[in-house]
């Protein structure tokens, strides 16, 4: 069956996530009554991201080289868009992302204090990558240098679980139509299954999140459709993951989100037992 | 009443013993003799941090005879937590192993308990058993399975179980979570005691007509991880087994 592969240290799993840095970024998230650009909406949702799956790779030794890593930007270049230590690298083993953040914010977060009430408490919120917004939207490009970067990993590692690609963008692509680039690199396949293609749209329509659509009719513009098509299909792990947040996801659903957070979709990857009473 | 006990742990392929974040713990190892006896195993859920520590406070507090029943268990957990709470948080510790600690720690626990019957008749004594979470016991009766606590079918076993956790928040839910079970000794009763991925398989073998008490290796007074090493690896590269910490008790009931 495919998408089973055990992940371990000796068969890691790869994730790549490629950020849209052009200069439409610097839109208002949601319109023109959102505080916040789009830029600092992707900045937030990719360092989240990877501090989550830090932190899921963490024990009391150390942090675990469950996963391999990048980050690429596309906008003025398409280039690696690590900011710190890690600047100019591709591919990356997790542990040494968590030991190479460009720094520390100090902030203040809501959580669950498990009795149904909320706790504030004073947080270490590492930052990888900066908000940019600059030049064209090259995705077609960067989907092929992300099929040429997870397809060499994929020769190295056949037999892991197929490397999964976030797309993080507004959805106007500025080099033609990326539809066969994405197809190209949603082929690259190893033992267990091929390369899972995640979009994050993030538009400036103020419409109502949407998560994980199994048809495009409700998607509100061009953009969300065409990101919509270029989605892989949720697999059952996924499917379980979206489930168990709470989101109603029919057979069909795509691993695609409309102005909303990706972050649960990555619980699905299974590096051992997660407690149910651990949201 | 007199059992031999023998109990052995490995840790998962491509890990260091150092990183079982399964435990165990008795009274006593190999014969035992007495009015009472007391085993549990507890299973550190490998997505928490200091997890086999937090398994292996739960283990002995059960054999120390705390948590015998659902409420002393409830009453337990706050002394236990504060004793996680201060080997682990005192500790300098980088950014993600703070955001990890804030988790907290999460394991299984299946305690059992033999008592010798007032009156030996048929029986030689009784066990009762406790748990929460999906390590398993089992008894063999004459070469037949005659008792499967608390999951029955390897079907059962999910990737999300309700575990103890060291985080109060966390654990509100666990009294509804306590599963408790009985039965009767008779000599020659083989009691298994197993973390759920030597659980789940053992169950699988059964429901395809198999024996896997059979299966399992005795190692007596040997070497016990000689013995029963070669025997896990020998599941795993059949793929029969999660690549998961594994632990056995096997108590073998005499006279």
């Amino acid at each position: 069956m495919a998408y089973s592969a055990e992940i371990s240290r000796t068969q890691p799993a790869c994730i790549l996530i490629l950020v849209d840095q052009s200069g439409s970024m610097d839109e208002p998230f949601g319109g023109p009554g959102g505080t916040r650009k789009k830029a600092e909406g992707v900045a937030d949702v990719t360092n989240r991201l990877l501090q989550n799956l830090v932190v899921r790779c963490a024990r009391e030794d150390g942090i675990r080289d469950y996963f391999h890593l990048g980050v690429l930007g596309y906008g003025e270049h398409v280039a690696p868009a690590f900011s710190g230590p890690l600047a100019g690298r591709g591919l990356v083993p997790i542990s040494e992302i968590g030991h190479g953040p460009a720094r520390l914010e100090e902030r203040m977060r809501e959580r669950e204090d498990g009795f149904g009430g909320l706790v504030r408490e004073k947080v270490r919120f590492p930052i990888w990558f900066e908000p940019k917004a600059h030049g064209p939207t090259p995705m077609c490009q960067v989907l092929g240098h992300a099929t040429e970067l997870v397809g060499g990993w994929m020769r190295q590692h056949p037999e892991s679980f197929p490397p999964i690609v976030v797309n993080i963008s507004d959805g106007q692509p500025t080099d033609g139509d990326p539809t066969s680039a994405a197809s190209a690199l949603r082929s690259v396949r190893g033992e267990d299954g091929a390369v899972l293609l995640l979009n994050v749209h993030l538009s400036s329509i103020p419409a109502q999140p949407i998560q994980f659509p199994d048809a495009e009719v409700l998607l509100p513009d061009a953009h969300a459709r065409l990101l919509f098509d270029l989605s892989s299909p949720l697999t059952p792990g996924m499917r379980d993951a979206a489930r168990e947040e709470g989101h109603a996801v029919r057979d069909g659903a795509r691993a695609f989100t409309f102005n909303a957070d990706i972050v649960s979709l990555i619980k699905f990857l299974n590096i051992g037992t997660r407690p149910a009473n651990l949201r | 009443m007199r059992i031999e006990l023998e109990v052995v742990s490995v840790q998962k392929a491509g890990h260091a013993p150092s990183e079982n974040e399964d435990a165990w713990a008795s009274e006593r190892s190999s014969t035992l003799e007495g009015d009472t006896l007391r085993v549990a195993v507890a299973d550190g859920a490998t997505e928490s941090l200091f997890s086999g520590q937090w398994a292996r406070l739960l283990a002995r507090e059960y054999v120390a005879g705390k948590m015998g029943e659902p409420p002393a268990l409830l009453e337990s957990l706050p002394g236990l937590q504060r004793r996680w709470r201060s080997d682990t948080e005192t500790r300098e510790l980088p950014w993600y192993a703070q955001e990890k600690l804030r988790e907290g720690a999460f394991a299984t626990l299946l305690g059992v308990r033999c008592a010798q019957s007032p009156r030996p008749g048929q029986g030689v004594g009784t066990w009762t058993a406790l748990v929460v979470g999906d390590s398993c016991l089992f008894q063999v009766r004459e070469g037949r399975l005659v008792c499967a606590f608390p999951l029955e079918q390897a079907a059962a076993f999910g990737s999300r179980p309700f575990l103890v956790s060291t985080h109060e928040g966390h654990n509100s839910r666990v009294g509804d979570f306590v599963r408790r079970a009985s039965g009767d000794l008779r000599p020659g009763d083989l009691l298994l005691l197993m973390t759920d991925a030597l659980a789940q398989w053992f169950l699988a073998e059964h429901e395809r007509g198999g024996t896997p008490w059979l299966a399992l290796p005795a190692w007596g007074s040997e070497a016990p991880h000689e013995r029963f090493q070669p025997f896990v690896d020998g599941l795993r590269a059949s793929k029969v087994i999660r690549n998961d910490d594994v632990t056995l008790a096997r108590l073998t009931v005499g006279a």
